[in-house]
């Protein structure tokens, strides 16, 4: 036992001397901090540039309601319908809004009679986004439609020889204002969703496990660096994979401590339990990769032409930033796959068990062949 | 003394010599990567309904208001163009969503429309998958507040007036016949949002279409993966050699050029090849896509260079930086994911911070991206070519003074 701890921190502080390795791992919280500051500013997967006729209230508020909404969309406020053109025009904007001037007076009169228009629009081509951009203006606007809906109605239709004054209908209608959404969004674990889910920082848990498999890898090719200089000539062939396989657990957990504290700082933290047991998993099933890896291909130049390939396929085929349901032979492979789909959906964990086993048991035989080829 | 061409003349021997190692794991990238961003962008480009996701229903969808509500949303709303709600059961949408089928599935509890007639609001539930993305979980939380929004100002209105009219007195029946009338009122306003707006598309001008912008970032991602590729051959382990070479009488500068110019060779003709493969895949599915399909491909592959040339250039300077094979592959690696990133080969350009932006538009990659980018969009321009030269030739220089410095120090 003694023996075993002394060789793990051997291990370790062998790796705590290698610049690449460090550099790597200060990385992962630095780019968390940079990214998660820079998403604190404006920023919006399409830009629209809105204008408004200043001298109406309304149509400032909702400009103003759409400017403060910083999620899938960034609104850029013009003074004229001119300078909301150009920016279009100057690829700036994706789309310029030009509110009718005295919106209230225009949902006053012509809601009620079904020919209301809320803006024009000038954009370079229709697209899914631009239309769902539309759904958000029609939402700021419909508190004061479904007003004029039922002022109308009541004024005209239900009541028409009564004199009801103003205040009274706001009196009826501001009764049953204050209600909840009806609709609740969680995951699929029951989990409370995120509401700072924000696209750009979404990716980064991807990218941060991807990069702890990056240091599986190099903890793999500094061992085959090692052996082939002889470091681990006095030790049986049997056991020097159980070695690469402890210098890689090493590598594992220190860059899974720094992936944790880098989700801590981004957001994207969920659940002290859940996170805990998701990373635990992905160490292991890294660690086991990762010498699988380093013992099948076994030189040091073939596993560092192998990781851009290893990287370039873990980024396309795991849900980094698309979830693509395609090739499950080779997803089921990368441990990321199973991690990322993990999060949200803890009855996805035992896939990472069932890799583990499968993985210690191709380990096991991978060192059984060595031993039999270097006797 | 040993002369600049010799010199050039010996690197390019060891580059062929290595060369088939660079192709087959050059093979290897292409069909891992390559293909597959190029079938998702042939079959999604021009598509309309490319962002048209799936969302379940689970739960009493069958009875006649729900059902019917769910159907004229399918036929004649707006959102029909970017969702699509499937009736499912239970099992059969976790499942869904499990493999990816779904994006989420909204659960629809029992007596739901009562509830919303009584005012009682039993709370639909959507659940939602784990999209990586978060951008189209982000638009379908959008439309699911305005859901929200356009049931509950309904409500609003419907029972206001049913106060403002007991209020005066009227009958029971009236009332309902009001309820019923203003409702279909409400309905009509939702179902027409679209005609409050009065579109105009002013033209696509300068912009580059989704399928052209990735297939210039594929074309950016590769060299770069390419130059990772060519690690054994350009690490600089021991600059015994390279003192030797000094005192010889080759500078730094002209070994810089001699190492530098095989290095690009190789990448340059991973290029062509690239443009070779995509030309005969395009052929072959008879459709164009960037500058695939071009006629001219000699011109194209000139058009490229200046990026490329830009981006070996970059890797070529990291390559000075480091002595250790791994600790190489770490720096290569962290750049090109780095600097990837920022510069819009992942995310559009338009959809970052601007911060990340702005720093991104002066990287080597972010410049070279730009270059390429404009070459798609049919508009290369020989000032766009001259940067890209430009700043290739300032990286090398740096890269030639990185050489001269580690010569001159001592043991490393």
């Amino acid at each position: 036992m003694k023996k075993a701890l002394m060789w793990l921190l051997m291990l370790w502080k062998r790796l705590l001397l290698k610049k690449g390795f460090i550099l790597l791992l200060v990385m992962i919280p630095l780019s968390a901090l940079l990214i998660n500051l820079s998403a604190s500013s404006e920023h919006g997967f399409i830009t629209i540039a809105v204008a408004t006729d200043s001298s109406d209230e309304l149509s400032g508020a909702v400009a103003d309601e759409l400017c403060n909404d910083k999620k899938a969309f960034r609104f850029l406020r013009c003074d004229t319908e001119e300078d909301a053109i150009r920016l279009v025009e100057s690829l700036k904007a994706d789309a310029a809004w030009v509110i009718e001037p005295r919106l209230a007076e225009s949902i006053t009169v012509a809601a009620p009679a079904g020919k209301l228009k809320i803006a024009t629009v000038y954009q370079r081509e229709e697209n899914v986004l631009l239309r769902m951009a539309r759904e958000k203006l029609y939402s700021a606007v419909y508190p004061d439609i479904s007003y004029s809906l039922y002022r109308s109605y009541v004024t005209e239709e239900l009541l028409p020889n009564q004199k009801i004054s103003e205040e009274e209908l706001k009196e009826y209608y501001s009764q049953y204002s204050d209600k909840e959404s009806i609709i609740d969004i969680v995951y699929p674990d029951g989990s409370a969703y995120n509401e700072k889910s924000d696209y750009i920082t979404s990716p980064l848990r991807g990218l941060f496990v991807i990069m702890l498999m990056l240091c599986g890898l190099a903890s793999s090719a500094y061992f085959l660096s090692e052996e082939k200089r002889g470091v681990y000539s006095l030790v049986t062939s049997g056991k020097r994979t159980l070695i690469m396989a402890a210098g890689n657990l090493c590598a594992l957990i220190t860059a899974g401590m720094f992936v944790t504290l880098a989700l801590v700082m981004s957001g994207l933290y969920t659940d002290f339990w859940r996170e805990s047991l998701n990373m635990i998993l992905l160490i292991i099933t890294s660690t086991l990769f990762c010498t699988c890896l380093g013992r099948i291909i076994g030189s040091v130049n073939g596993l560092c032409l192998t990781v851009p390939i290893i990287l370039v396929t873990a980024i396309v085929f795991c849900p980094v930033f698309v979830n693509l349901n395609t090739a499950k032979p080779i997803q089921i492979l990368l441990p990321p796959y199973h991690y990322l789909n993990a999060v949200y959906d803890g009855s996805v964990l035992w896939n990472s068990v069932i890799y583990s086993l499968s993985a210690t048991a191709v380990c096991i035989i991978l060192g059984c062949i060595r031993k039999r080829n270097a006797r | 003394m040993i002369s600049a061409l010799n010199y050039l003349r010996t690197q390019f021997k060891r580059s062929l010599k290595y060369y088939p190692a660079v192709i087959a794991v050059t093979m290897a990238l292409i069909v891992c990567a390559g293909l597959l961003l190029f079938g998702i962008i042939a079959n999604n480009e021009g598509k309309e309904s490319k962002l048209k996701v799936k969302v379940g229903m689970v739960g009493e969808i069958e009875e006649s208001h729900m059902g019917v509500g769910i159907s004229m949303l399918q036929e004649i709303d707006s959102s029909r163009y970017y969702v699509e709600f499937v009736p499912l059961d239970t099992k059969e949408a976790e499942k869904r969503l499990k493999n990816g089928e779904l994006l989420g599935y909204i659960n629809v509890p029992e007596g739901f429309v009562d509830s919303v007639i009584d005012g009682e609001n039993l709370p639909l539930t959507y659940i939602a998958g784990s999209d990586p993305s978060a951008l189209t979980p982000l638009l379908i939380e959008e439309v699911l507040s305005l859901v929200s929004d356009l049931v509950l100002e309904c409500q609003n209105g419907v029972y206001a007036m049913y106060d403002a009219g007991q209020n005066y007195g009227l009958e029971y029946s009236e009332l309902r016949n009001g309820m019923e009338e203003l409702n279909i009122r409400y309905f009509d306003a939702m179902f027409s949002r679209e005609e409050a707006f009065t579109v105009k598309n002013i033209g696509t001008g300068k912009e580059l279409g989704f399928g052209d912008y990735y297939m210039a970032a594929f074309f950016i991602l590769l060299p770069l993966l390419w130059g990772i590729v060519c690690l054994p051959l350009e690490t600089k382990r021991d600059m015994s050699l390279y003192r030797m070479l000094r005192s010889r009488g080759l500078s730094p500068f002209a070994q810089c050029v001699g190492d530098y110019i095989p290095f690009l060779l190789i990448i340059a003709i991973g290029t062509l090849l690239m443009l070779l493969c995509g030309n005969a895949v395009t052929a072959h599915l008879n459709m164009s896509l960037g500058i695939f399909g071009s006629a001219n491909m000699v011109s194209s592959f000139i058009s490229l260079l200046p990026a490329v040339i830009l981006v070996t250039a970059m890797q070529f300077l990291l390559y000075e930086l480091t002595s250790d094979l791994i600790s190489t592959l770490l720096l290569q690696l962290i750049s090109t994911i780095g600097l990837s990133f920022i510069s819009g080969i992942f995310y559009p350009a338009g959809a970052l911070p601007s911060i990340l932006r702005n720093i991104g538009a002066v990287t080597p990659v972010g410049v070279a991206f730009d270059s390429i980018a404009a070459l798609f969009n049919g508009y290369p321009g020989t000032a766009d070519a001259f940067i890209c030269l430009g700043y290739a030739a300032v990286i090398l220089l740096c890269a030639a003074l990185v050489r001269s410095i580690r010569i001159r120090s001592v043991g490393k």
